[in-house]
Formats: C-alpha cells, structure tokens, sequence
C-alpha cells in the first residue's frame, strides 16, 4: 500500500555499473571475461598470501568430508584451488630458475619454495595471468548474461566492502541500502541457477595440474 | 608414484588438508589415465587453443571458440601463445592457433617467444 506512494530515481551509471541487465548490453564478453577471470585469481592469490603471512592453517585446518551431515562442497573448492595457486607458482619459478641458471643447474627444493613463496606475497604477475587462462577456461561454460550476473554481485560485493571502510551511518545513506538490498536480491535469484565459478574453477585448474606433473 | 603436487612447509595447510590433496590428486590422475585407457569419446575429445593476441580480439573469438566446443562436448582449453613450451606442443593432439596480425601484418607481441622457440626446434 505505501510502496504505490513512493517514485524513485537511480543515476543511470549505477544501473550501468551494477546492474546486470545493463552490464550485458553495454559490455563485451571479454571485457566481462577478464574482469571477472581477473578477480577471480586476485581473489585466490590475496587469500593465500594474507593466510601465509598469519601462519594460519585455511578455513582453520579441516578437511573436507562428503560423509558429514554439514558437508560443504566449498571447502573443498577453496582448497583445490589454494592447491592451484601454489602449482602455477611452482611451475613459474622453475621457468624462471632454469632460464636464469641453466636448465642442468642443480635447483635445491629449499631454494624453490623460497622462490615460489616470493611469487605468491608479490602476487606476481606471471602467475596471475596464467591462473586467468584457467578462470577463463571456467567461464567458457556461462552465458552472456550469467556472466553479467557473477560481475554484477562481485561489484555489488567491492561496493559494501568499500563502503565498510568508511563511516557511512552519518550519511543516512537509506537509497543505498536500499539500492544493494534490491540488487542483492536480483542476483541471488539469479546466481541460485547458475554453477558455482569456485566449482568451474576447480574443475579446470586441476586436470591441467595432473597435466603439468605429467 | 611421485605426489603430482609437492605442498612446501610455508603452505598454511594442516597435515590432514595435505594429505586430503594428495589424495585429490592422485584420483584425479588415476581418473585422466583410465579416460585415456577407455579409448576416445567426444567427452575426452581435448582441442587446445593457442591464442595470438594484440588488442585481445582474437582472445575473444578463442572464448567463443572454446564455449562452442564446451557446449558440444569437448574439452577445450586456452594458452597464450607464449606459455606453451614445444615439448607441451608436441603432446597435444588437436590444436587451434588463433592469432592476428597488426601493422603490416606483424605477429602479436606474445607469439614471439613461440615463432622463436618453434623455429630453434
């Protein structure tokens, strides 16, 4: 009753920016490709590296346990794919250690991990880009528009994360919570349909690890 | 039988999460060998997709490409051009480059170290 009382107006960059309507028709598939892949291993390679640094076994040290009553198929994920970050890693610093000593050059295991634990607390770029080949293997299995939707609900998380850092409860900002309220709900209806990318991404680095070791 | 993943002590990892994917792993490469014993099927049908790449054009039709064999049912993965070693090359069995030209027909910056590597062999 009081909702036909009410008119609202939102700034059209914001539907463009989070919106996942209108992020599929003004965007490409690659732009969306590589934002999205992007993200993804940014997202992996930050998580490691922070968990490192705190000396803190992931998700408290548990493993994962299909047997379980509250078997959560994400940790399972999360590890997987920890797993690949640290492969790509390895893989990098052996090219880099052979390019820079010689192919023949005795590389002690102690040297190595040195050498791949250096890569994943720069975040190296290398490794970067080559784990955004296998998110973007991942995202060859969406749609247009359910890619829109995954950029959609990272922007929208970017978005209450960047507004956690700062003191927002003195701007009485109600039309934003409003805003992501009505955005969350739009794609979680949307992302309940859709495969989960941490499943996807999982999927494809680890045949190309059993590959690598080969 | 070698672990395919060696997991350093600075990994934040418990002894049970090593083990767990170790186990992973070694699944997983039990199941790759026995797809390849099982003789071929348009599922282990694997295409891979060499990408050439200036302005990242071609790297979009290789995701059209790759979602086309995705959704036939092909496995269809993507290297950029100067990632792939000429030993990984000569494993492959089914290989798509996809690469551009810029300029007067000059090859992208990132099929350099490929067309070098390729022809030193």
């Amino acid at each position: 009753m009081e909702v036909a009382n009410f008119r609202y107006a939102t700034p059209l960059a914001l539907e463009d920016y989070q919106n996942y309507q209108h992020i599929v028709a003004k965007k490409s598939r690659k732009d969306l490709a590589d934002e999205m892949a992007f993200a993804m291993v940014s997202h992996q390679l930050t998580k490691l590296k922070r968990a490192i640094k705190d000396r803190e076994p992931l998700m408290g040290g548990a493993v994962p346990n299909p047997q379980a009553a509250d078997f959560d198929p994400a940790q399972m994920y999360e590890l997987v794919n920890t797993s690949a970050v640290l492969a790509i890693a390895q893989n990098v610093a052996k090219d880099r250690m052979a390019k820079t000593m010689g192919k023949e050059a005795a590389v002690t295991p102690l040297s190595l991990d040195v050498a791949v634990q250096k890569l994943i607390l720069t975040e190296d770029f290398t490794v970067l880009s080559k784990l955004s080949s296998f998110a973007k293997t991942a995202l060859t299995s969406y749609s247009d528009e359910e890619l829109a939707v995954l950029i959609s609900d990272k922007r929208m998380r970017d978005y209450k994360a960047a507004l956690g850092l700062r003191n927002v409860r003195l701007t009485d900002g109600f039309g934003t919570f409003a805003w992501i309220a009505h955005q969350d709900r739009i794609n979680e209806e949307r992302l309940g349909s859709i495969p989960s990318l941490d499943e996807l991404f999982a999927k494809a680095s680890s045949a190309e690890i059993v590959k690598l070791a080969s | 039988m070698k672990p395919i993943l060696t997991i350093p002590d600075f990994m934040p990892l418990s002894a049970e999460q090593r083990a767990w994917l170790q186990g992973y792993y070694a699944g997983m490469a039990m199941q790759a060998e026995m797809s390849v014993s099982a003789g071929a099927g348009l599922s282990s049908f694997a295409v891979d997709i060499l990408i050439g790449t200036q302005t990242g054009n071609a790297e979009g039709l290789a995701e059209e490409m790759a979602m086309t064999l995705g959704g036939a049912g092909a496995q269809a993965r993507m290297h950029q051009l100067d990632d792939v070693e000429m030993d990984a090359l000569a494993e492959m069995e089914n290989v798509l480059v996809i690469a551009s030209t810029y300029g007067e027909g000059e090859m992208p910056d990132n099929a350099h170290l490929f067309w070098e590597a390729l022809e030193a062999e």
